[in-house]
């Protein structure tokens, strides 16, 4: 699966999972303070160590991925664990690594039971320090991603977290993971970094010796492992033409999104960091879309408190520099972080308890969020996103909490806009089909298609099996589309679109056809879009989109799109 | 929590007189005070506080339920009570449609964790079809009081 776009042609370098054996020695009570003073030593190398990674990765990566940092640099202080580790030493006579193992081992171990409370991340957190403590120990030089004198493609089974920062400074060019998904941790921060990246690639790394040549094609999620002469000319071919197709577009970036007949399209960014809204004022972007506040939680092992919302939110606020941001509330429920907090797994989180029904149920972690939003409003043009509404019910329920948290800054003399937009993400069939009703109440629409293509068509796209069935070329998914954009009109209100969908050519024509003005997609994606829209008028478009509805298959409707965008705008595909 | 934990059972009113939202709220207001749950003498303002929230954003939520609330220093505990209209009650919401059931909460303002708790617990039961079925066809106050009781066992609290 690819989860960052892009090409790299590069040598493999695999990294090993660095299982150490440490024996069971003993070692005699004369020993024991020289013993301690090797841990001392291991444990204040790791912490200059962790100390830099951690200001490196707030300089390139930002504050809230650096913050996964602070968690190994938390447990380096805990005087307990270390008190633990020299007791180890002391009365048992174990020697400083064998100490180390048994002690962080039996910590992970007990968070990997904690599951009720605390992430399962944890405990690999707590091997990757093991890790690091031994390579101290053992005095080994760390023959890592650190150090690279050459461009490479990494290949691993996982990354834990400290090794994805590293990938910032680093020669790496691309990674593919055996394991992983599009919202694992090290698929977010490829794309944020645009790198690169295939994941769930099974046993890619021990298909892979290092320095075999290897290409990994973020596009198609393909990994080619020694490609011959012919595979690796095309692609090189297709590197230059990426290249120069980026410089083409780079001077798209300054030109205005309008039709050939003079109408003037928006076109946002999607972010998941503050630092990204740089690259969306960049690519031309109005704005930003769609802010994802979910990388908040999933960035730190406690619930984020109001002040690192308010902080992450201001600084996305200021680069937008008065250009307006859309915060999504707390997406989360079918994922890790919060099935985690679960006492027991949902069978089928997707339809279970997330989103917008998880913070009406965690009322408290809810307000935390809206409080910060509701505070940053007043620093720039923020308006609020209410996501997977199916029904009246959860928006009233949803406004009288903003309604309270309003009350509550307003006897606090905190400032805030009382005036503040509120819209909903229509993603739902439910939604689409009561967007009439739905229109009266809020501020604005804003469809998000990954998830209105998955509950509509009940195809799980992170199922490979049936992966093929999800596309947004259905006809029961344009109708919908359609008729959110006439419900939209009819009321008056803005209706954007922030899913995948925006940023794929092929459909920017239809899109605008059926009504659509706004445009919500990942940075990269906006100067193409462009290139489409200042090919096309709106009338053709129409025209186009007429002739979509009268079509019955998916596959139809596709061909079509294609072969009408290649005529209207040979570049864009 | 449950929802018997914030809920005075004795201030439940199954057939509420008043037809229209303020006077509705007024006389819950008032049931508390008679149940001992606020003082006789604030009901006034604690009525205006509660319509004062409802000008700002009405509180009816559809389905025929609304939730009436404010906070009061008056108030020493997170308190609520349910009334029932047969008739139904123009409550003032977007949808125009009338309101059976009103869940009228109050909240001291230095316990918000309460206050948003138990407006969780709410929110949670009026979720349910049955729920609010059932609130709507009891029409005695000891219907009330069993389905409230029955809720609690069926939904457990969670977390």
């Amino acid at each position: 699966m690819g989860v960052s776009p892009g090409v790299a042609i590069a040598s493999g370098f695999v990294l090993e999972t660095e299982e150490y054996r440490i024996p069971r020695r003993t070692i005699t009570p004369d020993e024991v303070p020289t013993e301690l003073k090797r841990l001392d030593h291991a444990l204040a190398e790791s912490q200059d160590e962790l100390e830099k990674l951690r200001t490196d990765a707030v300089d390139q990566l930002g504050a809230e991925t650096a913050s996964i940092f602070d968690f190994h640099l938390g447990v380096l202080r805990d005087r307990s664990l270390i008190e633990q580790i020299h007791r180890t030493i002391a009365d048992k006579c174990y020697t400083a690594e064998y100490s180390v193992t048994t002690v962080l081992r039996g910590h992970a171990r007990a968070f990997l039971q904690m599951s009720n409370s605390v992430l399962p991340e944890r405990a690999r957190d707590i091997y990757d320090l093991e890790k690091r403590l031994l390579r101290h120990l053992l005095g080994e030089r760390r023959e890592t991603i650190e150090h690279l004198t050459e461009d490479v493609c990494v290949l691993a089974h996982d990354l834990t977290p400290s090794q994805t920062a590293l990938l910032a400074r680093s020669r790496v060019r691309g990674f593919a993971t055996d394991v992983g998904g599009r919202t694992s941790h090290t698929a977010i921060v490829a794309r944020a970094l645009s790198i690169p990246a295939v994941v769930g690639v099974s046993d890619i790394s021990r298909d892979v010796a290092s320095g075999d040549t290897v290409i990994i094609d973020g596009n198609r999620g393909v990994v080619i492992i020694n490609p011959d002469d012919l595979t690796r000319e095309e692609y090189n071919r297709h590197i230059r033409e990426y290249q120069e197709l980026e410089h083409e577009l780079e001077e798209l970036a300054s030109l205005p999104a309008v039709t050939r007949d003079g109408v003037q399209i928006t076109l946002m960014g999607n972010i998941e960091f503050p630092h990204e809204v740089a690259s969306v004022m960049e690519k031309g972007g109005d704005g930003i879309g769609l802010y994802r506040t979910e990388f908040l939680y999933l960035g730190s092992e406690t619930e984020p408190t109001e002040a690192e919302h308010l902080t992450a939110y201001t600084e996305a606020i200021q680069a937008a520099g008065g250009k307006p941001i859309v915060f999504r509330t707390l997406d989360l429920g079918a994922d890790k972080w919060s099935q985690a907090r679960r006492s027991e797994p949902e069978r089928n989180p997707f339809l279970g308890l997330r989103s917008i029904r998880f913070c009406l149920q965690h009322l408290p972690l809810f307000r935390t969020q809206l409080r910060a939003i509701l505070r940053a409003s007043v620093k720039g043009d923020v308006r609020v996103m209410l996501p997977l509404i199916t029904s009246t019910l959860e928006l009233r329920q949803a406004k009288i909490i903003i309604g309270d948290v309003m009350e509550d800054l307003e006897e606090e003399h905190i400032p805030f806009n009382r005036d503040v937009k509120i819209g909903i993400m229509i993603e739902t069939p439910s939604a689409a089909l009561t967007a009439a009703t739905l229109g009266k109440e809020v501020d604005f629409f804003s469809i998000g298609t990954n998830d209105l293509v998955q509950y509509t068509l009940a195809v799980d796209r992170t199922n490979e099996r049936v992966a093929p069935l999800f596309t947004p070329a259905h006809p029961a998914v344009v109708k919908l589309i359609k008729d959110i954009l006439k419900a939209g009109r009819r009321q008056g209100i803005g209706v954007s679109l922030c899913g995948e969908m925006a940023g794929d050519p092929e459909y920017t024509i239809l899109l605008l056809g059926l009504g659509l003005r706004t445009f919500s997609m990942t940075p990269p994606r906006i100067p193409q879009i462009k290139r489409v829209i200042r090919a096309v008028s709106l009338e053709k478009a129409a025209k186009i989109s007429r002739r979509v509805m009268t079509f019955d298959s998916d596959r139809q409707i596709l061909n079509y799109l294609r072969e009408e965008t290649r005529r209207i705008a040979p570049k864009a595909l | 929590m449950k929802l018997t934990d914030f809920i005075s059972t004795k201030a439940i009113i199954a057939d509420l007189t008043a037809t229209d939202r303020d006077g509705a709220i007024a006389e819950l207001v008032q049931s508390l005070a008679d149940a001992g749950d606020v003082p006789r003498s604030k009901v006034d303002e604690l009525i205006e506080a509660v319509l004062e929230r409802e000008r700002v954003a009405t509180t009816g939520m559809g389905k025929g339920v609304a939730m009436p609330h404010a906070k009061h220093a008056a108030v020493k505990k997170v308190t609520a009570t349910i009334g029932r209209s047969a008739e139904g009650i123009d409550f003032n919401a977007l949808d125009q449609a009338p309101v059976y059931s009103v869940v009228l909460l109050l909240s001291p303002p230095d316990q918000p964790e309460q206050h948003l708790q138990a407006m969780e617990t709410i929110f949670r039961h009026l979720q349910r079809d049955n729920f609010r079925r059932f609130m709507r066809q009891a029409n005695a106050k000891g219907e009330i009081v069993d389905l409230v009781q029955e809720a609690d066992s069926t939904l457990n609290s969670g977390s």
